[in-house]
């Protein structure tokens, strides 16, 4: 699976999800019957949410002697920062900038 | 209640428009390693026993940091999809206490010219190498850590260009 913007803003689009994101963030390597403790829901449930964040990279699966351990992926989010909040905050900086530069020669 | 022990492991997994090869050259030529990132050339004698060293720039000396940066040895290299190094962060008391950790870096053709990296770093016992490599935008503008290197490895294998210019 190649990375993909899309696979992951749609992941990050649901509560539950952002919640098994967070309780990775945490603390990580959780097998799916830890994960499952957290939340009200079906195993099957939380599965399927699992493996839209393994399909988005947000979450990378390792195995370990019968268990399957689930680790968060930072990556995925950090190359949308780089690629699309920076440039944005970026430009609400300059343009801060550019008013206070404006009001201080209007003095 | 679950019991459980608490893993400290920390994975980053991304995907590269680029082969395997030139990944693993990107991650262990100090003539690559250095123009990415953090732009501090590291050095790999790639045999097991042999020494890593990354240096430190000049601004980043001019900043107060130690000539020696990071250190650590190879335990295992098999390029260009294997490589398995201890790793010292020399740049805090706090971190330098905490000693060696260990580092793998696993390089996978996705399929040609697409290479899957996946790092793992082992910070049991090292919290503060954990918090120094997990990215801390008080700490270093930009973030730092392993998820900013690879994004910025990343930018750099495909544009030929880092973020950091």
């Amino acid at each position: 699976m190649v990375h993909d913007d899309d696979l992951v803003f749609k992941a990050l689009a649901d509560p539950t999800r952002r919640f098994l994101l967070d309780a990775l963030f945490t603390r990580d390597g959780r097998t799916l019957t830890e994960l499952e403790s957290e939340l009200d829901m079906t195993r099957f449930g939380v599965m399927k949410h699992l493996r839209v964040l393994e399909d988005a990279g947000l979450v990378v699966t390792r195995r370990s002697g019968r268990e399957k351990l689930h680790f968060l992926n930072p990556v995925p989010i950090r190359l949308i920062h780089d690629r699309w909040i920076d440039k944005f905050t970026a430009h609400q900086v300059a343009a801060l900038t550019d008013l206070k530069n404006t009001l201080e020669d209007t003095q | 209640m679950t019991i459980s022990t608490q893993t400290t492991v920390k994975v980053h997994r991304i995907y590269i428009n680029a082969p395997v090869q030139k990944v693993w050259d990107a991650i262990t030529d100090p003539a690559w390693n250095g123009r990415y990132a953090y732009h501090a050339p590291s050095q790999y004698d790639l045999r097991p026993g042999g020494l890593y060293a990354v240096r430190s720039t000049p601004e980043m000396q001019a900043h107060g940091a130690p000539e020696l940066l990071i250190d650590g040895e190879v335990i295992e290299s098999e390029p260009p999809t294997r490589l398995v190094q201890t790793w010292r962060a020399l740049f805090t008391p706090e971190t330098v206490a905490e000693g060696f950790t260990r580092l793998t870096w696993e390089l996978d053709e996705e399929r040609p010219g697409v290479t899957r990296l996946t790092v793992t770093h082992d910070v049991e016992n090292a919290p503060n190498v954990a918090a120094s490599t997990t990215g801390d935008a008080k700490l270093h503008e930009g973030g730092g850590g392993w998820a900013w290197i690879l994004s910025d490895l990343k930018t750099f294998l495909e544009t030929g260009q880092s973020i950091q210019g």
